[in-house]
């Protein structure tokens, strides 16, 4: 007799499967290092089941066991990737005649170009749906801290992509902002 | 009276007045990276908006709403169209082989 398996907990894995790959794309900038990425995280959840919490978000876990799985492997191959404070994406020129039109490759250049904690905030808050709250649960660390870099992240992300509003230039816009905050 | 409560200013003899440290205001994180951000003026980066709120991160750069927006939106269409992509056949592969491995040890209570 052939066990049956866990059908619920099966479908539930396999419809995370696009989010955790959207999300391991964007923060690592490679397909098949991210699939990478979400095939350890399923066997890693798979072998950890029992300590999930039934009836907390399933999402949230995966997602926490993707990103510490990310961070282990990218300490091993720091040198490669990234540029832990920035300093290249300082350095880069903006380029002129682009602030109108954007494409996803500017978009994921520019991404690429973030450090690391300030990419994984902004996606898990600004793309995943994820709250504030559980951004900083997943990145183990305080709410405002996710709220900081989410703001850096934008910021630097508008400064490479040379992001503008000529046309709201003035008094009403700053109030508008600080109303929206 | 002088000399109390000045450690980081600086007297300037020329011109009789005492100098702040800096004018720059430096974004300091949480996590204690001093990030200082300045915006070049005449440049085409977007402008910033400090922050009012009072909080404890108020002198984070902010963004103006709009540019907010479009790199929101931007961010959203690129996910979006990963999300959207096929999941690979591997996944379901692996759920497979592991539904049926894990299936009589660890099956449903």
């Amino acid at each position: 007799m052939t066990p049956e398996p866990e059908p619920e907990l099966r479908e539930a894995l396999l419809a995370a499967v696009p989010s955790l790959r959207a999300f391991a794309i964007s923060l690592s900038g490679q397909v098949d290092r991210a699939d990478d990425l979400v095939q350890d995280t399923l066997l890693r959840a798979l072998a950890n089941l029992h300590r999930f919490e039934p009836g907390t978000n399933l999402n949230a876990w995966l997602f926490t066991i993707l990103r510490n799985l990310f961070h282990s492997e990218y300490r091993k191959r720091r040198r490669e990737v990234e540029d832990p404070d920035g300093s290249y994406a300082g350095r880069l020129k903006v380029q002129p005649e682009q602030g109108s039109h954007l494409d996803f490759e500017d978009f994921r250049s520019a991404l690429a170009q973030l450090p690391a904690d300030q990419r994984e905030a902004l996606l898990l808050v600004g793309a995943s749906g994820f709250s504030y709250e559980e951004a900083a649960h997943i990145c183990g660390c305080a709410v405002g801290t996710i709220k900081s870099r989410v703001n850096r992240a934008r910021f630097r992300l508008a400064s490479l992509l040379n992001v503008d509003d000529i046309e709201d230039l003035g008094p009403d816009s700053m109030t508008r902002a600080a109303l929206q905050g | 009276m002088d000399g109390t409560g000045r450690s980081n200013q600086r007297y300037c003899s020329k011109t009789n007045i005492w100098i702040l440290p800096r004018l720059a205001i430096p974004f300091e994180g949480r996590d204690g990276k001093g990030t200082q951000m300045t915006v070049e003026k005449g440049s085409k980066l977007a402008r910033v908006v400090l922050d009012s709120h009072g909080d404890k991160h108020a002198t984070d750069p902010k963004l103006d709403s709009g540019s907010q927006k479009r790199i929101g939106d931007q961010l959203r269409a690129m996910y979006d169209e990963l999300m959207q992509q096929p999941v690979p056949d591997r996944f379901k592969e692996l759920l497979d082989q592991l539904d049926k491995k894990n299936g009589g040890k660890e099956g449903s209570q």
